[in-house]
């Protein structure tokens, strides 16, 4: 009986120990997931309404949108939700991208530049290198003739959960 | 030597066992925190966070690649999502295009009315549409025109799914 009492204590000694290493161990393995899953999902359709606005809208319109979703992407960080930093910042250049067409088709000159320009600033910061002008309306227009509204970041992310 | 055995097998039982109910409740705790499963409470920046993913889930079952979604269910749960993301984002400073995102529901309401034969519910979801779309801005507020731009992300989603079948329409 005395035996048995101990093996039970011993265990619950056990026991006690082995909770917060659970815990510990199953925060590691699945918060960051599971972070990571909630801001693809919440950006993914941000993008997809704002890309629709974009290529469907007017000037305002499209303009509102893409700012509106740069200031989303804004807010995650502020919250620490932007556990995707990379593609976001990918998806923020070609946003900026974006606006400077917008702009130069509007025939707003020094507005264009000043985007791409900050376009330029975000995708060297993330990649070390600073793209030039000419490839960054290259590989955006590319980009413009697809079907799809995402943005290439979280759009190559999504497409891997 | 027995006594210290059966004191090291206790403990390491015990120590199992306690492992495994944290790392459950970790899990449990993570599945809380998913857009998919929380509600939309918080900052007004948390609930627009969450409304979004929820749209995004919404709308990947209204693509309905399999076609097993119960399309009533979705398509309802979906409208009153887009009400509750509306509200919340008039608390914030941010403005996300929730017309375009009515209007898609609209024109997908219409596709569903089409195919119950309801045509009095389909030229009403088309007009609704129309109507939100104009004042979003479109250069081509048509039916013919979102339809092309709801089949886009559907043919992307199905795609993307596994033993995918052409949506359902």
């Amino acid at each position: 009986m005395k035996r048995a009492i101990r093996f039970v204590a011993l265990m619950l000694v056990g026991l006690i120990l082995g909770l917060p290493l659970g815990i510990r161990l199953g925060h590691r393995s699945f918060d960051r997931g599971n972070e990571m899953f909630s801001d693809v999902l919440a950006l993914s359709e941000y993008e997809t309404l704002a890309g629709i606005q974009y290529k469907e809208s007017d000037f305002p319109h499209a303009k509102q949108a893409l700012l509106d979703l740069l200031k989303f992407m804004d807010e995650m960080e502020t919250n620490n939700r932007l556990e995707l930093q990379r593609s976001a910042e990918l998806d923020r250049g070609i946003a900026y991208t974006r606006l400077a067409f917008l702009e130069e088709k509007a025939g707003n000159a020094s507005e264009s530049t000043a985007y791409i320009h900050k376009a330029q600033a975000v995708l060297s910061k993330r990649d070390g290198i600073e793209p030039t002008e000419e490839h960054l309306r290259e590989q955006v227009t590319r980009y413009d003739k697809t079907p799809t509204y995402k943005l290439p970041g979280i759009f190559l992310l999504s497409r891997k959960m | 030597m027995k006594k210290w055995l059966s004191s090291l097998v206790a403990v390491t039982i015990g120590l199992g066992i306690g492992c495994g109910l944290g790392y459950f409740a970790a899990l449990l705790n993570a599945g809380t925190k998913n857009v998919l499963v929380t509600s939309l409470t918080g900052s007004g920046f948390q609930q627009v966070f969450t409304g979004m993913g929820k749209l995004y889930a919404f709308e990947t079952l209204a693509s309905n690649c399999k076609g097993s979604s119960d399309m009533r269910f979705v398509l309802g749960n979906e409208a009153d999502l887009i009400v509750r993301l509306r509200e919340a984002a008039n608390g914030t400073a941010l403005n996300p295009a929730i017309d375009v995102a009515e209007s898609r529901l609209a024109i997908r309401n219409a596709i569903a009315a089409e195919a119950v034969k309801d045509p009095k519910l389909q030229s009403e979801q088309v007009a609704r549409a129309g109507k939100l779309l104009e004042s979003s801005g479109w250069t081509d507020p048509s039916e013919a025109r979102m339809r092309r731009v709801i089949t886009a992300p559907d043919q992307e989603e199905c795609r993307q799914t596994p033993r995918t079948q052409a949506p359902t329409r």
